[in-house]
C-alpha cells in the first residue's frame, strides 16, 4: 500500500520537502494534511454546547484544539462514554449535536506516540531542539535505510534511550505535543537528519563519525 | 512476711515478665518466619515472572526471525519466476506479491535487538527492491511489458537475494538450535551485540547490492531531489538577519546562532517578539529567504484573535514573502495555534508542489512558524499551458453517487517525480469528504484522497 496512492497527498499535505514526501506514502496512517477535525461550524456547535454544560472556558472559535478536546473527555468520562476526546456520533447525540459524518473517527495516535518520543527524549530542550528531535523520527520513516512507520522506528529495538529505558511512557506535555505537530506538518530545522545524540553522554565512537549538521540545545543533529 | 510477700510479688512479676519475653520472642519469631515465607514466595513469584517476561521477549523476536527467513525465501522464489515467466498478468502478481514480501521483511527486521541500526544497507536493499518490484507491477498494470534493462536488473537482484537467502537460512539453522536472540542481544562487543553481528552476515561477503532505476518509493532519484527554487545572490550574516527584520515587525531581540550545511544552507537566529515569545529562525545564504521559523507560540490558552483574523495574517505574510497570490488549500488547529498551508497560484491554476506553512498564534495575535522548504525546493518558472477544457467538463466522469461541492484547476504532484495538470473536484459522499483528480487533458483519474477524522484534526489519505 505504500506505494504510489499518496504520491499526491505531497502536495495537499504539510510536507518539508518531497523527499517526505516518500514518507507519507511508506505510511498512510501519518498522512497529515489535516484540517479541523469535524468542520469549524460543527466544532463551533460542540464548544457551543461544552460551553453552556460547563466543561469548556475557551472561546468559541471552532478550532477543536487541546481545550476543546480536554473539554470533550472531561464530557465522556462524566456521561460514561469512552473518554478519547473525539466526537463520534454516541458524544455527538450525548451532546445533542448533529455531525455530518457516517464515519468511524479514528484516534490521533501517530501524533500521540511521537509525541511522547520527543517528550521523553528531549523534554529539557529548546522548542526547535523538540521539533528537531520529532523531525529525525519522520526523516527515518522516509529513509529506506530504516522502517517504515512511525510506530517501528520509535520501537525499534535499541533505537532510542528513552524508549530503552521507559520513559516513553511518560505523558507527554503540550510543548512536546506541539513539538510533534510542528515535525508532522513539515517543519524539520535539521533539513534531513537521521541521527542525532549528546556529546557529553554518548559513549559510541561510531555516533561521532555520523556527519554533524547542526548543534541545538544539547543534542547534535547528523546526517 | 512482708518480705515474703514481696519475694512472692516480685516472683510473679519475674515469671509473668517472663513469660512475657517468650511470647513477644514467639511472636518475633513468628513474623520472621512469616517474612521469610513471603520474601521467599515473593522472589520466587517475580524470578518466575521475570523468566516469563524473557520467554515472551525471545517468542516475538524469534517469530520475527522466522517471518524474515520465509520473506526472504519468498521474495528470492518470486524473483526466479518473474524471470521465467512470460506472461505479463502472471509477471504483476509475483512483482506485487515481492513489493509485499519485501515489507514483510523489513517489518521483521525492524522487530529485531539490532544495535545501531547496523543492518541499514540490507534494509535499504529490501526496501529499494519492494518499492522497485511495486514500480514494475504498476507498470504492467497500465499495459507496458518490462524492458530487456528491468530483466537485468531483476536478474542482479536475483542472485543478490540469494546470496541473502544463503546467509540468512545458515544463521537461522544456528537460531533454532538452542540460540537465544535475547540473551545474544544483551552480550555487547563494543558498540555491537553478539546477535548484530551475527545478523551483519546477511549482506553477504562480497556482495555489492545492484542499484535500482526507478521513479517510486524508496528511489534514489527520490531521495536525491536538489533545490530547485532559490536564487538571489549569496548573502552574509548580517545581510540575512535584515531580511528577518523586514520579515517581522515586532522583533524585540534577535541574536546570531550558527549556521547549517546541508541540502539547504543557512544562517540560524535566535528571535524573540515583543510578546517574549522565542522563534529559531533559519535565513538560506542564497538570496537571503527566510526557510524556517520555529516557535511554540502562547501557552495560556488565552485567544486574542479570531480565526479569520488569523487566516488574514497567514495570507499577508505569505505575500509579503514572496509567494504570488497565496491560496488557503488546508487548515488546522492545534492549542492556541492554527496552520495554514498556502499553494501560489500560476494564471489561474493552484500549485501543490510549491506549498508554504504558516503557524499563526491566536494569542499574541502574530506569526510563529513558518516553513517555505517545500516552496524553495520545487517553485521554478514552469512553462504551464491553461487545460483547453473547464472542470465542469469532465464532472460526468465523476462517479454518479458523490455531490460536488467545489473544482478548481491544479498542478499535483503524482507518481513522485511528476507535475500533472488536473481538475479537483471537492465531493461529498455519505457524510464524508472526498477529493478528486482527474487528468485535466485525458480526464483519467489521477488520485482519490480522503478526508479521515481523528482526535487531533483530520487528516488526508
Amino acid at each position: 500500500m505504500r506505494t504510489k496512492i499518496m504520491s499526491f497527498a505531497l502536495g495537499l499535505v504539510m510536507l518539508a520537502s518531497p523527499v517526505a514526501f516518500a514518507k507519507t506514502v511508506t505510511n498512510e496512517t501519518n498522512k497529515i494534511a489535516v484540517c479541523m477535525a469535524t468542520t469549524v461550524s460543527e466544532n463551533k456547535a460542540i464548544q457551543q454546547k461544552l460551553k453552556e454544560l460547563g466543561y469548556y472556558k475557551g472561546s468559541i472559535d471552532g478550532v477543536y484544539g487541546q481545550g476543546t478536546r480536554s473539554a470533550v473527555i472531561a464530557f465522556q468520562k462524566a456521561n460514561g462514554l469512552s473518554a478519547d476526546g473525539i466526537v463520534g456520533p454516541k458524544t455527538a447525540s450525548a451532546l445533542g449535536v448533529t455531525i455530518n459524518s457516517e464515519e468511524v473517527a479514528q484516534s490521533g495516535s501517530d501524533l500521540y506516540l511521537l509525541a511522547k518520543c520527543v517528550y521523553s527524549e528531549a523534554r529539557g530542550e529548546p522548542y526547535e531542539g523538540q521539533v528537531a528531535v520529532a523531525a529525525v523520527v519522520l526523516n527515518r520513516v522516509e529513509s529506506p535505510q530504516f522502517p517504515n512507520t512511525i510506530a517501528e522506528v520509535i520501537y525499534q529495538p535499541w533505537a532510542f534511550t528513552a524508549v530503552h529505558d521507559g520513559q516513553i511512557n511518560l505523558e507527554p506535555n503540550s510543548t512536546a505535543y506541539s513539538a510533534a505537530k510542528d515535525a508532522m506538518n513539515g517543519w524539520d530545522p535539521t533539513y534531513g537528519c537521521l541521527y542525532y545524540y549528546n556529546p557529553t553522554t554518548a559513549t559510541s565512537e561510531w555516533i561521532f563519525s555520523r556527519t554533524t549538521v547542526v548543534t541545538i540545545g544539547k543534542h547534535v543533529f547528523a546526517i | 512476711m512482708r518480705e515474703e510477700k514481696d519475694i512472692l510479688a516480685s516472683e510473679a512479676k519475674r515469671k509473668k515478665y517472663s513469660k512475657k519475653v517468650v511470647v513477644g520472642l514467639s511472636i518475633a519469631t513468628a513474623i520472621l518466619g512469616i517474612s521469610t515465607v513471603c520474601l521467599a514466595v515473593a522472589f520466587g513469584t517475580s524470578e518466575s515472572q521475570r523468566m516469563n517476561y524473557e520467554v515472551q521477549l525471545e517468542n516475538v523476536y524469534q517469530k520475527n526471525m522466522y517471518d524474515l527467513v520465509e520473506s526472504v525465501n519468498n521474495v528470492e522464489t518470486k524473483l526466479s519466476k518473474v524471470l521465467a515467466s512470460n506472461s505479463p498478468t502472471y509477471q504483476k502478481k509475483m512483482l506485487s506479491e515481492i513489493a509485499s514480501n519485501s515489507e514483510l521483511a523489513q517489518n521483521a527486521i525492524a522487530g529485531l535487538p539490532i544495535s545501531r541500526n547496523s543492518l541499514s544497507e540490507s534494509v535499504q536493499f529490501i526496501n529499494q527492491l519492494g518499492g522497485y518490484s511495486q514500480t514494475l507491477a504498476d507498470s504492467l498494470v497500465q499495459g507496458k511489458a518490462l524492458k530487456q534493462s528491468d530483466l537485468d536488473t531483476i536478474d542482479k537482484l536475483h542472485k543478490s537475494v540469494k546470496d541473502m537467502k544463503k546467509q540468512i537460512n545458515e544463521f537461522s539453522k544456528k537460531v533454532q538450535n538452542n540460540y537465544s536472540i535475547l540473551n545474544q542481544s544483551l552480550m555487547l562487543d563494543g558498540d555491537y551485540n553478539n546477535f548484530t553481528i551475527e545478523m551483519s552476515k546477511i549482506k553477504g561477503d562480497n556482495m555489492d547490492y545492484p542499484v535500482m532505476i526507478y521513479d517510486g518509493p524508496f528511489s534514489d532519484s527520490t531521495l536525491d531531489k536538489t533545490v530547485k527554487g532559490l536564487s538571489g545572490e549569496q548573502k552574509d550574516r548580517y545581510e540575512c538577519q535584515t531580511e528577518i527584520e523586514k520579515c517581522f515587525k515586532n522583533i524585540a531581540t534577535i541574536d546570531y546562532a550558527g549556521e547549517i550545511n546541508s541540502r539547504f544552507e543557512t544562517f540560524t537566529y535566535n528571535v524573540v517578539n515583543t510578546d517574549s515569545q522565542k522563534m529559531f529562525v533559519q535565513v538560506s545564504k542564497i538570496g537571503g529567504h527566510v526557510l524556517t521559523v520555529s516557535g511554540r507560540g502562547s501557552e495560556t490558552g488565552e485567544k486574542n484573535i479570531d480565526e479569520q483574523s488569523a487566516q488574514k495574517i497567514a495570507v499577508d505574510f505569505a505575500k509579503e514573502n514572496g509567494i504570488n497570490d497565496p491560496q488557503i488549500v488546508w487548515k488546522d488547529g492545534l492549542d492556541n495555534c492554527m496552520y495554514y498551508n498556502l499553494a501560489p497560484m500560476q494564471g489561474n491554476i493552484v500549485l501543490y508542489p510549491d506549498l508554504v506553512k504558516v503557524k499563526v498564534d491566536l494569542g499574541s495575535g502574530t506569526v510563529i512558524g513558518y516553513d517555505a522548504t517545500s516552496y524553495f525546493m520545487n517553485h521554478t518558472d514552469r512553462n504551464l499551458s491553461t487545460p483547453k477544457l473547464s472542470p465542469s467538463a469532465f464532472k460526468d466522469k465523476l462517479p454518479s453517487q458523490v455531490i460536488v461541492k467545489s473544482m478548481r484547476t491544479v498542478l499535483a504532484p503524482i507518481d513522485y517525480n511528476k507535475e500533472i495538470i488536473c481538475f479537483e473536484y471537492e465531493c461529498e459522499k455519505n457524510g464524508a469528504t472526498y477529493y478528486f483528480y482527474l487528468n485535466a487533458t485525458t480526464g483519467e483519474e489521477e488520485n482519490v484522497l480522503k478526508v479521515v477524522k481523528t482526535a487531533d484534526g483530520s487528516k488526508l489519505l
